[in-house]
């Protein structure tokens, strides 16, 4: 018997492998739909594979509507630019992020693990981020310039407090850091994945990562920033690489500001 | 060409048996096909029904496939009105802002009308994608100024629902598929 379960290889067949009926034990290659002794199916799980799929949309979904309307009340209500306010609504997209991803902890807790550590991949890595930062920083400068005539600095918001520059590079570099990888390529990207195949849940969780964004220019960068991410993450099963990558990214956003800001 | 000269040089060989059912190759030794079912030594009874059952599925899904298409195109229709009320708008502005807000409706246009030829190939991530994007044109409207919810409140209704049949359509579809055995 154990002999039959080997897989068949050959030269004009492609490796097979065998698999017994679910109902009759008849041997059968593991491809067949239906068993040809007794016509049982052998498509398990059909209807709650589809029970799944749209209970992980509607889960999708409540999480965008959170972090859409979180991120739009942020930034387009007045009344809350300022930095207890922004410190806040932080908090709770951070939260709203722990929740979900703990909420289907069995789904996600893999992702947490770094198994197949490897310094020179996460060094190049950061160096891809880092050098990317700087040539988009550049970019993005230049066209807020031109187009939007405005120019935008994330220090400037904490700049009025003692330790400004720490803040900064918290709010800006840290939090995003842990909790938007934990909430876009930890939960989204972990439930895409049970809905549509690998590289198509990649593309849906860049485009809502950098829709999340809010604003245009940025979408043409983070699009693909996002895509870079989320491909590591599917190819190397750990949030942790993105977590780097996400890091280094904005950390050096920062460090430019700075940078510039001590030589005007 | 080396295959089919084997294939008849082999004097116990017969003519490929196809299932009447879904048209794949079978052996004669099968009493069911392989990939639908098919009784294949079945009464005339059994087989009619089993027939009838597959045609009741199939229908179900050209449906599925009619729905995905309605929300696919619902991602061309939003295109559309995006393009003409952002020209409108940016038109009827005096604020100095009319340049920037023009060419953030002619984005959100092209990505609209990009997500819907995207739908022809993949229908169930392009439907996701712009749902949220439309989604989140709503929330952002209703954060800045809240009566915007109510203005077009029929179409965001309609086009919302579409959405959802669609996404609901094209899962459907696949375990149909599967069920059916086709591609």
């Amino acid at each position: 018997v154990l002999n039959e379960l080997q897989p068949i290889t050959g030269p004009e067949q492609p490796e097979r492998v065998l698999t017994y009926c679910v109902n009759c034990n008849n041997v059968l290659n593991k491809e067949v739909r239906f068993c040809s002794h007794c016509g049982s199916s052998q498509i398990n799980g059909t209807v709650e594979a589809a029970n799944q799929k749209w209970d992980a949309i509607k889960q999708i979904v409540i999480f965008f509507i959170i972090e859409a309307i979180l991120c739009a009340v942020a930034s387009f209500i007045p009344f809350f630019n300022s930095f207890v306010w922004s410190v806040v609504f932080d908090v709770m997209l951070a939260t709203s992020a722990i929740v979900f991803f703990f909420h289907s902890w069995s789904l996600n807790k893999s992702l947490l693990t770094w198994n197949n550590f490897s310094l020179p991949k996460l060094l190049a890595l950061i160096v891809i981020a880092a050098v990317g930062s700087l040539i988009i920083g550049f970019i993005v400068r230049w066209l807020n310039h031109v187009i939007f005539s405005k120019q935008f600095s994330y220090y400037a918001f904490y700049a009025n407090h003692t330790y400004g520059k720490l803040l900064t590079v918290f709010f800006v570099a840290v939090m995003p850091a842990l909790f938007e990888e934990l909430g876009f390529r930890g939960f989204l990207l972990q439930k895409l994945l049970l809905v549509v195949e690998k590289k198509q849940a990649i593309i849906i969780s860049a485009f809502l990562f950098a829709i999340m964004h809010l604003s245009f220019i940025s979408f043409f960068w983070i699009f693909p920033f996002g895509l870079l991410v989320a491909y590591v993450r599917v190819k190397e099963n750990t949030l942790w690489y993105g977590v780097f990558i996400h890091f280094t990214f904005n950390l050096t956003v920062c460090l430019a500001e700075f940078y510039k800001m001590n030589h005007i | 060409m080396e295959e089919i000269d084997s294939i008849n040089s082999t004097p116990t060989f017969h003519a490929p048996v196809l299932c009447a059912a879904c048209f794949k190759n079978i052996t004669e030794a099968d009493a069911f096909c392989n990939n639908c079912g098919y009784p294949l030594n079945g009464t005339d009874q059994e087989q009619r029904f089993f027939i009838s059952e597959r045609n009741s599925k199939e229908i179900d899904l050209d449906h599925a496939h009619k729905e995905i298409k309605k929300a696919g195109n619902i991602l061309f229709y939003i295109a559309g009105f995006t393009l003409v009320l952002g020209s409108i708008l940016a038109a009827t502005s005096h604020d100095g802002q009319s340049s920037s807000l023009f060419i953030t409706n002619v984005v959100l246009a092209i990505i609209f009308a990009g997500l819907g030829f995207w739908s022809r190939k993949k229908p169930l991530p392009a439907i996701i994608s712009g749902f949220a994007l439309y989604a989140l044109i709503i929330i952002l409207n209703a954060v800045v100024s809240p009566l915007t919810i109510l203005s077009g409140i029929i179409f965001k209704i309609i086009f919302i629902g579409l959405f959802i049949r669609g996404v609901k359509s094209a899962i459907a579809a696949e375990k149909l598929k599967k069920e059916l055995g086709v591609e």
